[in-house]
């Protein structure tokens, strides 16, 4: 580790709003020191795509080094999640939240899908243009945002630029998001799939809740021609949990580019908690342990120091780091008068609904979204209900139901039923060309939506510590409550409906199963996660979108930071990421996570 | 070529149970050699007597056919012999307990890349991933004119236009009815995820 | 899976004679019989020594057997690799044999292929074959116009390193003594001329062209009369890898094919660097041969290195140390590269690099044959000091450029099925399907600046735009 050395900035965290922010510090000629808790980046990516190849279960974490010291929650760790403290997070329902991050530097970066849209307009005045109107009105100011669409723009466009989105501007205007005509992406557009084409030629002209039902190629951080020393897509369909060929942006980028730049990292270093000053109220210190082997004993520790602080860990583990920060003997912790820190954690909860089309339309090929119906983003029906986007997936029930290896191997058993469902006729038992026929017949009519609901905030969706539960190094486990309110079922309940109608317009067969459950929610005998709205079961999925934690907002009694992402309570202390989102809107978080790391940099390099 | 005496037996009983060629399977110049790396795995977790019973009767149908249908050549089946070694691999094989176990087992093999603790799989998919390179070559993705995720070959662009055909598309719908989904209570068995969702956006 | 062109045989068992069951089924000549033949190049029969400065359009495989082996097939093309690297090192004056000089050195056909940085010039203007631009920061004292001008300071894993100024990917390699290798790009006539009238040497010319296919050799073999300068062997792209030599220090050059050059770096912002320019004596401690064939539309892939790379070799001086690795560092971490920032002006962290995948037993009797030969010539030669890692080829070539609808194999089945240059693919060595390193694996990723397959060249990519610059926001 290196010497003494004097720093301007700290970070903790290496993940997209570490690294971006490293950099741009750094290219203003700052020094910069970044701890991140996850081991050395590899030289090359063949170790994850090793594990991942051997992995049974693909899920987004199954590359990325299981790690007693340097713990995050996994996928699988759903199917026990009512057995408290089987998992990383400790989840103390009634529902479980159900994303999951990394961390490893490049952050969750690493397994993103590559999405990058922006919020709408709307989005960030949710209150004001549309709680404050429901009968009865619903939630308070505090979840409107402190800045406008207006003033975040540049940085979006700024944002667009050093990550590399493949879009063309013609495609992206709509909902009230509007380009300066000389604005370009830097990419042209990933082509759309065949799956897009012929559900977008299914669609036709249709309404959804007095909306129009339209698609959109999505803009992606994906390389559409050579850029930024990277390959072209090649349409490994991987891009959730890893891209081969780093043709999909993850934040090592940034992270080399930092390092060329003269920024320190410190790997396998766990921060903390942060000292304080009480005097000053300024932040004098992160305190960290570090770590050899991923599962072996604590081998050092210390409190790194600079002149200005910037928590990065992702919306979870900065929470905890922060309530973990005692402020004095106040009982109180670091940044949190408004005792808002952890609180109103958000996700986007997904609705996943599946079928077979009645035209082969040749799934498993592509990125995995290459579109998506974005024109329900928004509308006056948001006074009672939440918004969604429908992510169209290329990846057909790969998701869904774990295909093909589900619906294969029961085509193979003699006596299974491959497709669920109380009249199909298909069965299991087949070898040969039959088996081949069959598989083909099924795999590649399977499409999906993926729908993202607007999770509305709610104080008692939090992040706290567990008194119970200790990590490898002795560090208290998250402790999660999380529950969907009415507006967010209603508007997964929708989203469903909605899924329904194009399926139906379309004349595709629908398959979306769920399992049983008892009222009011929780678990069918597997332990999933179903929750009952009107009479209806709805099984609840997570995006992998961590938000909410550390809000944004002009006023210090109810907000952790301000505008700028300055802590209102240390005038040294910035928090970056999704954790300062008021509200979540429908946009997956981030390339506005990258643009408010963006906007936070002049705010610090003003502060140096 | 394999110098492992029941290697040819594999390679043909594999061609029947999966409908793919020998020569996909086991190509004559082959950089790979899946088909060796899978007969060893055979060799090495099947139960023995039961998968060398396997391969003997595979051959005693070969036999059966020649002596039913003269002339026959394995490597080049006219359709009417085809059809009798199929016949007679699913009544012989497939049928007998244990060897039909050992027939699905392969088929999971080349298909899937996959050898599952139990057969059939458990509910929660408990296996092992054979290795990288069987992974990589799985049948289940190129019955479905796709490839294995993480693993193409091909070039930006591709996904926007149709796949060339194979031998069995077009087709027709799967022979299925299912008028709505299933009523709460109705599903006794869960849809079995074997081998688990990604999840994520 | 692979294209229907080879059939497996099942050999006799029990006793079915009468009906000559299972008989292995006759193939025609060959070693393939469907899409793309290869052709039974009818060249001379060699009399005592195969060295020949005609560079081989193409392997031959006069010699193999109905149903040959696949190790039979590869020895082919290895003695293809080796044919190449001596017709390709031969010397400028061709009534010379290769390292017959006293020093047993000598400048190299392909040391006069243009280089790539030629072809794709600032402005996207047209390049011509003879042109040599010398940076001025090279030439206060107006020095040597025509020495070679290596400007190339990493090989990235993913991609080329071009005339991009940002320094990313996985290193660069690093000599004993904490110099930065030098990388080259050079090619051939052939593929030249390809990309000249078909203008794509800018984005602009790249913009609507689809179906990039560098051109083969017009007949299998050239006339053993053409003008060197006038290629008819097929497009060839070679990628060296350079030290830089100091006997004073120790190093051998007589081990070594030496060229005196500038060793250039360029500016740059990330990281940030300051142009350079010395002149140097380098030494050739890899070379990349890629040479797109009849029977090879993914391109055939040779590789050679100098054989004190990672260990010393045969018969070795006493006292010699490899180039890329300190025997007497136990604890130096093994293919790592150097700490970031990577500034090639600035010394750093010798690599400690060791070959992940061993050389072949068949590929090192190969080996020892063609460095006797060479010794044969002269017991100086340098060129002896020389060896072939392997040959990458595919087995089942697939027609290319990508006919629609698309083959879905394009790779054609390489084999070996990965393939590394210890001094070139450093850092991504290894066994992992579509990350670790395997010529046309990663090579079939290669793009246009418009985003479409450039036919297994990495090449185009670097195409600057000929329209003037914009104001950036």
């Amino acid at each position: 580790m290196p010497e003494q050395k004097t720093y301007d900035v700290l970070i903790v965290g290496a993940g997209i709003s570490g690294a971006l922010m490293a950099y741009t510090l750094a290219k203003a000629g700052k020094s910069v020191l970044v701890l991140d808790g996850g081991p050395e980046i590899p030289d090359d990516r063949s170790p994850y795509m090793e594990q991942f190849y051997l992995s049974m279960a693909k899920t987004p974490e199954a590359p990325y080094p299981v790690m007693a010291d340097d713990p995050s929650p996994l996928t699988l760790d759903i199917n026990s999640w009512t057995t408290e403290g089987s998992g990383y997070l400790i989840q103390k329902g009634p529902l479980p939240f159900s994303s999951t991050y990394e961390r490893v530097a490049g952050g969750t970066t690493w397994h993103w899908l590559g999405t990058s849209l922006r919020l709408l307009p709307s989005d960030f005045a949710l209150y004001t243009n549309y709680l404050s109107k429901a009968t009865p009105p619903m939630g308070d100011k505090a979840m409107d945002w402190p800045i406008t669409y207006n003033e975040l723009e540049p940085f979006y466009c700024e944002a667009e630029q050093e990550i590399g989105i493949a879009a063309d501007t013609a495609n992206e205007n709509y909902l009230g998001i509007a380009f300066s005509p000389d604005y370009q992406y830097p990419m042209p557009q990933i082509p759309q799939s065949y799956v897009d084409q012929h559900i977008t030629s299914g669609i036709g002209q249709m309404e959804f809740d007095s909306e129009p039902v339209t698609v959109y190629p999505t803009p992606q951080a994906r390389n559409s021609i050579p850029y930024d020393d990277r390959r072209v897509c090649a349409g490994n369909t991987n891009c959730i949990p890893i891209c081969p060929i780093q043709a999909k942006y993850d934040a090592t980028v940034h992270v080399a580019k930092a390092q060329n730049l003269g920024v320190d990292v410190w790997y396998q270093t766990i921060a903390t908690s942060v000292s304080v000053d009480t005097g000053t109220g300024l932040v004098n210190g992160v305190n960290y342990l570090q770590y050899q082997d991923p599962s072996g004993a604590q081998t050092g520790s210390g409190t790194a120091t600079a002149k200005i602080y910037i928590l990065a860990a992702h919306a979870i583990e900065t929470a905890k780091i922060l309530l973990n920060s005692p402020l004095g003997d106040t009982g109180k912790t670091v940044a949190n008068n408004s005792d808002q820190v952890g609180r109103n954690l958000m996700d986007h909860p997904v609705q996943l609904n599946y079928a077979l089309a009645q035209d082969q339309v040749y799934p498993y090929r592509g990125p995995l979204a290459t579109s998506g119906v974005e024109s329900l983003r928004d509308g006056p029906f948001r006074t009672q209900r939440a918004a969604f986007r429908m992510e169209m997936g290329n990846e057909g029930w790969n998701w869904a139901t774990g295909d093909p290896y589900t619906t294969v191997n029961a085509l193979i058993t003699p006596g299974a039923n491959p497709i669920s469902g109380p009249n199909n006729t298909v069965n299991g038992g087949l070898f040969g060309l039959q088996l081949k026929t069959q598989i083909n017949a099924i795999l590649t009519r399977q499409f999906r939506f993926g729908c993202l609901v607007e999770q509305m905030p709610q104080q008692t969706n939090r992040v706290t510590l567990s008194n119970q539960f200790k990590d490898h190094l002795g560090l208290p486990r998250p402790e999660i409550t999380y529950d969907l309110d009415d507006y967010t079922k209603a508007g997964l309940a929708a989203a469903s409906q909605a899924a329904r109608q194009i399926f139906q317009k379309m004349k595709a067969v629908e398959f979306t199963y769920v399992p049983p459950a008892p009222p009011p929610y929780t678990t069918s005998p597997n332990n999933l996660s179903v929750f009952t709205y009107q009479d209806k079961q709805y099984l609840l999925q997570g995006a992998g979108h961590v938000m909410g934690t550390f809000r944004m907002g002009n006023d210090p009694g109810t907000s952790v930071v301000d505008p700028t992402l300055r802590s209102h309570d240390h005038q040294n202390l910035y928090l970056l990421g999704s954790g300062v989102f008021p509200s979540v809107g429908t946009a997956n978080p981030t390339l506005t996570i990258a643009a408010l790391t963006l906007l936070a940099a002049e705010a610090v390099l003003k502060n140096l | 070529m394999s110098t492992d005496p029941n290697f040819n037996n594999f390679v043909g009983l594999s061609s029947i149970l999966t409908g793919y060629p020998q020569d996909q399977l086991a190509p004559q110049i082959d950089p790979i050699g899946l088909a060796s790396e899978y007969l060893t795995w055979m060799e090495q977790n099947a139960d023995q007597a039961a998968f060398l019973k396997t391969l003997g009767t595979f051959q005693n149908i070969l036999q059966q056919v020649a002596s039913q249908l003269p002339p026959f050549d394995p490597n080049n089946p006219t359709p009417q012999q085809a059809a009798l070694m199929n016949q007679l691999v699913a009544a012989q094989i497939l049928s007998d307990p244990a060897m039909g176990h050992i027939a699905r087992r392969m088929i999971r093999l080349w298909y899937l890349s996959t050898w599952y603790t139990t057969e059939p799989p458990d509910p929660n998919g408990d296996g092992q991933v054979v290795s990288m390179n069987a992974y990589t070559m799985g049948l289940a993705w190129d019955a479905a004119q796709a490839h294995p995720m993480g693993y193409s070959e091909l070039h930006f662009g591709y996904w926007a236009v149709a796949p060339p055909g194979n031998d069995v598309s077009p087709n027709a719908f799967p022979d299925v009815t299912v008028s709505a989904a299933p009523a709460p209570g109705q599903a006794d068995k869960p849809t079995p995820r074997v081998g688990l969702q990604r999840g994520g956006i | 899976m692979r294209s229907a062109r080879s059939l497996l045989s099942l050999t006799a068992f029990g006793v079915v004679a009468v009906l000559g069951l299972m008989a292995c089924k006759s193939e025609p000549s060959g070693p393939a019989n469907a899409n793309a033949t290869r052709p039974l190049a009818a060249t001379p029969t060699p009399s005592s020594s195969p060295l020949s400065s005609t560079i081989p359009g193409d392997a031959n495989f006069s010699d193999l057997p109905n149903n040959p082996t696949i190790q039979q097939i590869q020895h082919d093309f290895d003695v293809f690799s080796w044919q190449s690297f001596v017709a390709l090192n031969w010397p400028l004056d061709q009534s010379q044999t290769i390292g017959s000089a006293p020093d047993g050195d000598n400048p190299t056909v392909w040391g006069t292929y243009v280089e790539s940085y030629q072809v794709f010039l600032p402005q996207g203007q047209t390049p011509s074959w003879s042109s040599r631009t010398v940076p001025p920061i090279c030439q206060p004292d107006g020095g040597a116009a025509n020495l070679p001008v290596l400007r190339m300071t990493m090989k990235v894993s993913d991609q080329v390193l071009n005339f991009s100024q940002q320094a990313f990917g996985t290193g660069p390699l690093i000599d004993q003594r904490g110099e930065y290798a030098r990388y080259s790009i050079n090619l051939n006539q052939d593929a030249f001329n390809y990309i000249l009238t078909n203008k794509l040497y800018n984005k602009e010319g790249q913009a609507n062209f689809a179906n990039v296919s560098f051109p083969i050799a017009a007949s299998p073999s050239p006339s053993p009369t053409a003008s060197p300068s006038v290629s008819t062997v097929g497009s060839i792209v070679l990628k060296s890898a350079w030290r830089i030599l100091d006997a004073t220090r120790g190093d051998v050059l007589s081990r070594y094919h030496k060229i005196d050059a500038y060793v250039y770096t360029p500016p740059s912002n990330n990281p940030p660097t300051q142009p350079s320019c010395e002149r140097k004596t380098l030494g050739l401690v890899g070379l990349h041969i890629a040479h797109k064939t009849a029977s090879a539309p993914q391109w055939v892939w040779s590789t050679f290195e100098q054989v004190d790379n990672v260990q010393v070799g045969q018969n070795a001086p006493a006292g010699l140390k490899p180039s890329f690795f300190n025997p007497d560092c136990k604890t130096c971490p093994i293919n790592k590269p150097p700490p970031k920032p990577w500034n090639p002006n600035v010394k750093t962290t010798p690599s400690q690099v060791t070959r992940v995948i061993p050389i072949d037993d068949a590929t090192k009797q190969l080996n020892s044959q063609w460095q006797g030969f060479l010794s044969g010539v002269n017991q100086n030669s340098v060129w002896q000091f020389y060896e072939l890692v392997s040959t990458q080829w595919p087995t089942a070539p697939a027609p290319s450029p990508t006919p629609s609808p698309y083959d879905p194999h394009p790779t054609g089945a390489p084999a070996p099925q990965f393939l590394a240059n210890t001094t070139i693919e450093t850092y991504i060595q290894g066994k992992v399907p579509n990350t670790s390193s395997s010529c046309i694996m990663c090579h079939n990723n290669a793009a246009t600046t418009a985003g479409k397959f450039s036919d297994f060249s990495y090449l185009l990519q670097s195409a600057q735009s000929s329209k003037p610059k914009e104001q950036k926001k």
